[in-house]
């Protein structure tokens, strides 16, 4: 209410926001990414365990990145739910980032096309022979199989390449046309696809996280993913909105946006460690040895270690630091706590995937590589589309109140 | 009645102040946040501006410092969290230490859930409190009340207050500079009555009387615990005094036999009772005999010659240990038959006490160390069988023991340790 963008303000930011940052910038990533993976690739082959360290290189890396365009899609549909007017500017960030989805997702595709050539390396349950001697893994497998696996990885990967282009299309017509059915389109399917999402996420996050140890089974996983993958999501998205108030790319984004979304990620992250605790918890206070078995794993052998820097790094220097409000809004402050969300949240899937085959912390050539790859692989699409489309959504109808939004 | 009443004093008007300060209403954010720029910018600090919402930036306009209250809010969580804790371990680990499934006394782990809580409810206590100490709460009387046109500020108007305490106040001066920046209906803010000052006699009235029924509760659970009564007790969770669960010894309609203890599952064995090596557990060879061994039997029946446990000196001592608490009393400390059991029995001419045996009689020297075991197990014609009350370990232990003491009797100085054997004679 201090100071109320008037038309013409509008019109220029719209202006500005049509600027493309140069094309060539695409190029490096994706060289880079190639590279990295290829590099990985031959190191694996050369040595005798190095196949299997890959394939879990690969999936860790894949649903690293992956989770954080399912987290910008949790985002966008949370803000046309609750018709946000706030993050209208920041909500083409999230739509990039999350039609950034299918570069992770066609490089994870090998690992589920394995399954069909016998390789039991990364999930047992693939394996025969394992099979026929343990009744559990019989019971399992009427839906533990390949084929089944593979036909719900590919439905969940539709989906979601679905909902991201769908989010992203429609937002990017409504710049070109202005219409603002297309605003309450995109509202009232967001209850839906949110419930899609919850659904997919869940049963992915058994399907590829939780059987890798295929006896073992925690009701809450599918949230702790779901968590997991909100911090990621909204940590890249607080990078690129501090960013882009450092270079001032745009005046239609502002600390005030940034210190809103921080406040998301804050929650989010309270969040991720709340359902961390309530599924360590209860499987500690239960003891039953099919359940602690999975903890048992991961506190012995080095993997203990890891557990205290998730709730040093994950949660508790997080909470502290960015608790007060000048935090939230200090571009250097956010940036290095979001890349230190970041990097936990990858120590948080090695911790899961990792100790089902190393007998201690591996951590080399293969991991570096295959991160470098994914991660560059994804941003060289995410950038691309940054590229070719107004950095904000300039007709949205709640354009206004987003760019003279204020935090009291 | 002919005293005199002294004169009364001649009521003393109070000397007031003319004004406690001045309110002037305004029509719209940026009319308001004017007015208290410009006065600022006069000198007067002490302004106070009612609104009917939140206005951004007005805390900037007014100089407001930033509120102490989040520190309030995370001082009162870190209270509760450490109390939480401390709770938990106090209760827990000593104030009734009480293993339940194996778990530690005290650990971190199920006490943050409720260390969670107490920070959470200690906080909100901590913000709610400091907000109603910081805003002054609570006032008996607020004099702007008085000014009907301050209704309005919870409704469509933005009032600006100054106080007269303020140094640069001053009556005449302040009103014009108020009038200058538009505000509308400025009005003296009229002073305190001391009698508005004082706690109403009603009250004082409810208080006492709700002091008096808060007593209620305390002398009915004062009584109750005082007297007896016949009634059953109330039960509050009737559904956890009565649960719908099958007693031992009670009849259930849902099985066909009607038991609702239900007898172990064939083939199954509970945790600890496999007991598969018949050596340790019965004394004899597998493949002589059953659970139910008779001890009468031969001694050719596969009884165990060699202790199937290592036998040392831990296990000798556990032994004499159990030996003078479960033997003694009929067989005597040196085994000889002559506990204080028999030897009162004999006193009495018991005629049905048979004596014990001597357990240095030659056939018992002679029996296999399985044989003992069983005789201690299941006991002999008239002596009555230990295992229910001896554990497997400790029957060997005593079996040993039984062995040792037979030895005694025979012994040469050659089993006597070289370093004792010299002063044997001042031992004796
Ligand atoms: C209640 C008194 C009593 C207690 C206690 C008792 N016994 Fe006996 N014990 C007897 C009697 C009586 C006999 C003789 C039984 C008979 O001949 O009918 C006997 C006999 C024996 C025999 C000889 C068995 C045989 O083969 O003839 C042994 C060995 C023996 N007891 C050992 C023990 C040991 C070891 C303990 C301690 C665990 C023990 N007894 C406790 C009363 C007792």
């Amino acid at each position: 209410m201090a100071s109320t963008a008037g038309p013409e303000n509008l019109d220029q930011i719209r202006a500005a926001a049509m600027l493309r940052i140069s094309g060539q910038r695409v190029a490096t990533p994706a060289v880079l990414g190639g590279c990295a993976l290829a590099t990985a690739l031959t190191v694996a082959l050369m040595s005798q365990d190095g196949p299997r360290r890959l394939a879990h290189a690969w999936l860790l890396n894949g649903w690293f990145t992956l989770s954080i365009s399912l987290g910008a899609l949790f985002f966008i549909g949370l803000q046309h739910l609750v018709r946000a007017g706030w993050s209208v500017t920041v909500r083409r960030v999230a739509e990039v980032l999350g039609a950034s989805i299918s570069n992770p997702l066609i490089l994870m595709a090998p690992l589920a096309l394995l399954l069909f050539f016998g390789y039991c390396g990364l999930f047992p349950w693939n394996d025969g022979e394992l099979v026929a001697s343990d009744r559990i893994l019989q019971n399992k497998s009427t839906y533990l199989n390949a084929p089944f696996f593979a036909v719900r990885a590919v439905f969940y990967a539709g989906t979601w390449v679905f909902i991201a282009r769908w989010y992203l299309k429609a937002s990017c017509r409504q710049d070109q046309n202005g219409d603002t059915k297309t605003t309450t389109r995109l509202e009232s399917r967001s209850a839906p696809i949110l419930l899609l999402l919850g659904v997919t996420v869940t049963f992915a996050a058994f399907d590829w996280l939780m059987s890798l140890d295929p006896h073992w089974f925690s009701t809450i996983f599918g949230i702790y993913a779901f968590s997991g993958a909100m911090v990621a999501g909204l940590s890249v998205i607080a990078i690129i909105v501090a960013v882009m108030i450092r270079r001032r790319i745009t005046e239609a984004i502002n600390c005030e946006h940034l210190h809103d979304v921080v406040k998301l990620l804050y929650g989010m992250n309270c969040f991720w460690a709340y359902i961390a605790f309530s599924q360590y918890m209860l499987i500690w206070y239960a003891n039953i040895p099919e359940e602690t078995v999975w903890l048992k794993l991961r506190q012995e052998q080095g993997w203990d270690g890891m557990q205290t820097i998730l709730a040093v790094g994950h949660f508790i220097v997080p909470f502290l630091v960015l608790m007060p409000r000048a935090a939230k809004r200090n571009t250097v402050v956010v940036i290095a706590m979001s890349m230190g969300l970041l990097a936990m949240h990858w120590v948080d899937l090695y911790w899961i995937i990792y100790p089902q085959f190393a007998d201690s912390p591996a951590f080399g050539l293969i991991e570096v590589a295959t991160g470098i790859g994914f991660v560059a692989l994804f941003f060289m699409l995410a950038i691309k589309m940054l590229c070719s489309a107004p950095i904000i959504p300039i007709r949205d109808p709640r354009l206004t109140e987003s760019v003279t939004h204020v935090v009291p | 009645m002919s005293t005199v009443a002294p004169p009364r004093p001649e009521a003393v008007p109070e000397i007031e102040p003319e004004s406690n300060g001045l309110v002037a209403s305004f029509n719209s954010v940026d009319t308001v946040l004017e007015a208290v720029r410009v006065l600022r910018s006069g000198g007067i600090e002490r302004i106070d501006v009612h609104s009917p919402h939140p206005i951004h930036g007005l805390d900037d306009a007014l100089g407001l410092k930033g509120s102490p209250l989040p520190w309030g809010a995370i001082a009162g969580a870190a209270i509760g969290l450490g109390s939480g804790i401390w709770m938990a371990w106090w209760m827990n680990a000593v104030d009734y230490p009480f293993i339940i499934s194996g778990k530690p006394l005290f650990s971190i782990i199920p006490s943050l859930p409720i260390a969670f809580e107490l920070a959470i409810l200690f906080a909100a206590f901590a913000v709610f409190g400091g907000a109603i100490a910081f805003g002054g709460m609570p006032k008996l009387a607020n004099q702007k009340f008085r000014i009907p046109s301050f209704a309005r500020a919870t409704d469509d108007r933005y009032v600006l207050a100054v106080d007269s305490r303020d140094k640069c106040f001053d009556l005449v001066g302040t009103r014009a500079l108020l009038d200058e920046v538009g505000g509308e209906g400025v009005t003296d803010i009229p002073p305190v009555a001391t009698s508005e000052k004082r706690i109403p006699r009603t009250v004082w009235m409810a208080a006492a009387v709700l002091c008096v029924l808060a007593l209620v509760p305390a002398v009915l659970i004062a009584k109750a615990r005082n007297s007896t009564s016949t009634k059953p007790r109330l039960s509050f969770v009737s559904d956890m005094d009565h649960q719908p669960k099958f007693k031992p010894q009670t009849t259930n309609s849902f099985f066909p036999d009607g038991r609702s203890m239900r007898p172990q599952v064939e083939g199954t064995v509970a945790r600890d009772d496999l007991r598969e090596d018949d050596q340790y557990y019965l004394g004899r060879n597998s493949g002589h005999g059953g659970l139910a061994a008779n001890a009468a039997e031969k001694d050719s029946d596969g009884w165990v010659t060699a202790f199937p446990l290592t036998v040392d000196e831990s296990l000798i001592r556990r032994g004499r240990e159990r030996y003078q608490i479960f033997c003694a009393t009929c067989h005597g400390q040196g085994g000889d038959g002559d506990g204080l059991v028999t030897l009162r029995a004999l006193e009495l001419e018991q005629g049905t006490w048979v004596k014990p045996t001597s357990l240095h009689a030659e056939p018992i020297r002679g029996q296999p160390v399985g044989r003992l075991f069983n005789s201690i197990s299941n006991g002999v014609r008239k002596m009555p069988g230990y295992a229910s009350q001896i554990p497997v370990r400790d029957r060997w232990g005593i079996v040993a023991y039984v062995r040792a003491l037979q030895r005694t009797r025979a012994a040469t100085s050659a089993d006597v340790p070289s370093e004792i054997l010299p002063n044997m004679r001042e031992l004796n």
